[in-house]
């Protein structure tokens, strides 16, 4: 998939791909609650973090919750416009091997 | 990853994190406080109530719009403390949206003109509280629906 026309290669690993899709759903989500709801490791999800947010395509930040530290990490304007259109590249991709097919 | 695979885990995980919204409890409890609380204010700035009844009628109207205004924080804290934030403004159906843009003027606008007309704060605090209570509860649950 990586260097089709349209696709993001920020997007191209499954962990991005997953996290991404995970924030695009929200405003913001907590570190533990994207490993949990990706069903992704923790050392994954910060790899994959850091290199969207190396993109600019994410944004971390530290807080808490009580007295507990959080993590928080949420889509960038620049990152849900260029996850949108990393769907439309795939949606594109899809429909063109349909028509393949037939 | 085939695209299909990659479009259907995408649309698969976005899912999980657009179930993440606001309780369904919440524009109907919001609306209902923020009304009554300026209706109950309003009625107790019109002639015919004693002092003591007028002054407990505003403290009652008072109480439930600092309630109304506390459950903002409280939404807040409990999505914080569940981990998901959801997006709520940019999930609002389009129809909705156009009507929200000028939905609060006119509210502002019919509000003033229960106020000019009517010559009286409280048939304005009235006014007020009926018209924003509808306006919120029609965005609050817009919301909800994606």
């Amino acid at each position: 998939m990586t260097g089709a026309p349209g696709l993001d290669e920020a997007f191209t690993t499954m962990p991005r791909l997953k996290a991404a899709a995970f924030l695009a759903g929200c405003a913001e989500a907590d570190f533990g609650a994207v490993t949990e709801a990706c069903e992704l490791t923790a050392p994954t999800l910060s790899k994959a973090a850091t290199a969207l947010e190396a993109a600019g395509y994410l944004h971390i930040r530290k807080g808490h919750v009580g007295r507990r530290p959080r993590t928080w990490l949420s889509l960038t304007a620049e990152g849900r416009c260029a996850f949108k259109a990393h769907l439309a590249a795939l949606t594109a991709l899809t429909e063109q091997g349909r028509a393949h097919d037939t | 990853m085939t695209p299909q695979a990659a479009l259907a885990t995408a649309a698969d995980v976005r899912r999980t994190a657009a179930s993440h919204q606001m309780p369904s409890w919440f524009p109907t409890v919001s609306a209902s406080t923020f009304t009554a609380g300026m209706v109950i204010s309003g009625v107790a700035r019109l002639n015919g109530f004693g002092r003591g009844a007028s002054a407990g009628m505003s403290t009652a109207g008072a109480v439930l719009i600092v309630a109304n205004f506390a459950l903002y924080p409280l939404l807040m804290w409990r999505w914080r403390r569940n981990g998901v934030v959801p997006r709520v403004n940019g999930c609002v159906p389009a129809a909705r949206r156009r009507v929200a843009l000028w939905a609060t003027p006119v509210a502002f606008a019919l509000s003033a003109v229960v106020w000019v007309s009517t010559g009286s704060f409280g048939w304005m605090l009235i006014a007020t509280g009926v018209l924003f209570g509808a306006e919120g509860w029609y965005r609050q649950t817009g919301w909800r629906q994606r």
